[in-house]
């Protein structure tokens, strides 16, 4: 199920909000539990298998790998370790990765469908194993409070990935207050309106444009433009209503996106893009393999490891891949080669440079092949049919205010005025406040009941 | 003594997990082989379990409009639509000539039984409830799509004739 249906918004939700607040403190979590399952079993029940397994079989690991370490078996323990570890990757591999290793040798072979949100589950598992492993939290006894921590729905199918260690006192013991609840609805709102009246909207411009067959220079600009847009409003729209949805029972999570395209560097903008899985590779990849503590070549080749596999976490594929890397080469020539310079160039300049570079690696995400990928950046050069078009016109008019709206929406003065305004105390405040959620959530309903459903990006990865 | 007892039940009890995983995922994998049956048994045990008083069958043209799909592309390929525009009585039987068309079929059946709910939505209760009811099976060389008064005979059928 996803959070921008009218299934979720009038049914699942209201039904979640009072059971989850009609039931005793005690059986909260339990309740949570069961309405996960019902969350990720919506529309198709055959995948729920894996979830349960990967619940059951991370509980024992984390138990057995502290079990171990309390008696003082080392070896054991890390064994045990690898184990649960390398069972956790064999199963992302052979849903995530068997047809991109095997399609190439057996063109019979196909894989099988890809379960939603397994990458997101499959770090969140491996994050408590490693947490446990590296004594950074206790192996967690309580069952229901580690189903929970696995299932949550709101962040179960593209996340944020919350670490175990972040996340272990609210899984007993939460707040819930009436401050909280009307945050949590107002941060859901938020993300519902960039996703349905933003991305969607750009989503829509973006397909048109790319399957215009003779692009001109500009045409090609703004399909990039569309796209990269659409990418951070989806994902961004989709994490604001899983922090929201959580904090309306009673959780805090820290936030996933930071107005990454107001980033001035690509080691900034990966501190503001998905912080999440950025938290998780530092923590759980590249600190493990020496992180900066290293030698000059150690830390190139730690920070290339990090990359190739944040970009097969992406997906399988070459594209992914070389997506990754192309942001670790950028990351390793801005640590490495210009250093301190970088400070004295104009941080408008730099904040540019880094928008375009950001831009320019999403063409890999939305290309079927690195030659395709090679073809439109190319286009973007000099390669195109010509610079403009009466298309081109068309398409750049059409679209015009939802492009100004996100380009003005990306921002984070933007934010704070809206915070601002809307953070205004006392009745009128309130009231003010309310309405404008009352509209904000009739206009995001009517652009769903008006276009079709439309899926997140991220539920591929 | 007794403590390195514990972990090994809990190891056990791990590892017993994951057997079970994979003997569940190894018994699915062996349901989703191909089957042997040929196209015309098939389909004539398919449609003997449906009640096809409210449906006709559909030339590649109607399957086309339908569906977005040629109906000479796949090994076999029968569709009924309903007779009237107030029905939501349909089946689609379907043989793939290789296994990447299993994808296709999916999407073209999901778009169609999308497009049938937004038309009996909010005036026609029955022909909704009907195509919620609706069975999707897709395995192996098969799919099978069937929105009926009993759809469930139907299916039955198709899993003993696969």
């Amino acid at each position: 199920m996803a959070f921008n249906t009218i299934q979720f918004l009038f049914l699942f939700l209201p039904v979640a909000i009072i059971l989850y607040f009609l039931v005793p403190g005690k059986i909260k979590s339990l309740i949570l539990i069961l309405l996960s399952l019902v969350f990720y079993a919506w529309g198709d029940p055959s995948q729920l298998i894996l979830l349960v397994f990967s619940i059951l079989f991370n509980f024992a690991g984390g138990i057995e790998i502290a079990a171990l370490k309390r008696n003082e078996q080392h070896k054991a323990a890390k064994a045990a370790l690898a184990g649960t570890v390398i069972a956790d990757l064999a199963m992302l591999a052979f849903y995530k990765y068997s047809g991109f290793l095997l399609g190439g040798l057996f063109p019979s072979f196909t894989a099988p469908p890809l379960p939603v949100g397994i990458s997101f589950f499959t770090f969140t598992v491996l994050s408590y194993i490693f947490d446990v492993y590296y004594e950074r939290a206790e192996a967690e006894t309580n069952f229901f409070a580690f189903a929970l921590y696995v299932s949550f729905f709101p962040k179960l199918v593209s996340g944020p990935i919350v670490e175990y260690k972040d996340i272990r006192e609210q899984l007993r013991v939460r707040n819930h207050t009436l401050e909280g609840f009307g945050e949590g609805v107002q941060l859901f709102l938020t993300g519902l309106f960039k996703k349905v009246l933003i991305a969607d909207v750009l989503g829509g411009a973006f397909q048109s444009v790319y399957a215009v067959e003779s692009k001109t220079t500009v045409l090609a600009w703004l399909g990039m433009i569309f796209y990269s847009l659409q990418l951070y409003f989806d994902f961004s729209g989709y994490s604001d209503m899983a922090i929201g949805l959580a904090r309306m029972f009673g959780f805090k999570f820290d936030k996933n996106f930071d107005h990454p395209y107001a980033a001035d560097g690509m080691t900034d903008f990966w501190r503001r893009w998905h912080i999440s899985l950025g938290h998780w590779f530092r923590d759980y990849v590249y600190i493990p393999l020496g992180g900066n503590r290293v030698g000059a070549g150690r830390q190139v080749l730690n920070l290339m490891v990090v990359w190739f596999l944040t970009g097969l976490w992406h997906g399988a594929g070459w594209t992914f891949i070389c997506w990754g890397l192309y942001h670790g080469i950028w990351i390793l020539i801005e640590k490495f080669a210009l250093g301190r310079v970088r400070t004295k160039i104009p941080k408008v300049i730099r904040i540019g440079v880094t928008v375009l570079i950001a831009f320019i690696g999403w063409i890999f995400f939305f290309t079927p092949t690195i030659a395709d990928a090679a073809q439109y950046i190319g286009l973007l050069f000099g390669g195109a049919a010509g610079f403009w078009d009466a298309a081109t016109g068309y398409y750049l008019m059409e679209n015009i205010i939802p492009l100004i709206l996100a380009v003005i929406l990306c921002v984070p003065a933007t934010g704070q005025a809206f915070r601002h305004f809307a953070g205004e105390r006392g009745l009128r405040g309130s009231v003010i406040s309310v309405v404008m959620s009352i509209v904000l959530f009739a206009f995001c309903v009517a652009g769903i009941i008006s276009s079709t459903y439309s899926s997140f990006l991220y539920f591929k990865f | 003594m007794n403590a390195k007892k514990n972990v090994f039940s809990i190891t056990l009890v791990k590892w017993a997990v994951a057997a079970v995983l994979v003997i569940i995922l190894a018994a699915r994998s062996l349901g989703n082989t191909d089957s042997k049956t040929a196209f015309e048994d098939m389909s004539a045990a398919v449609l003997s379990a449906a009640d096809m008083t409210n449906m006709q069958e559909a030339d590649n043209q109607m399957v086309r409009r339908l569906y977005g799909l040629d109906s000479a592309d796949y090994a076999g390929f029968t569709l009924y639509y309903p007779t009237t525009n107030m029905g939501a009585e349909e089946l689609l039987l379907v043989q793939f000539s290789d296994p990447t068309q299993k994808d296709t079929i999916k999407e073209a059946v999901e778009a169609r039984l999308e497009t049938q709910k937004k038309s009996f939505a909010g005036y026609g209760a029955d022909q909704t409830a009907m195509l919620e009811n609706s069975i999707v099976d897709i395995r192996g060389n098969y799919a099978l799509f069937v929105s009926a008064a009993d759809p469930d005979a139907v299916e039955k059928a198709f899993d003993s004739t696969y």
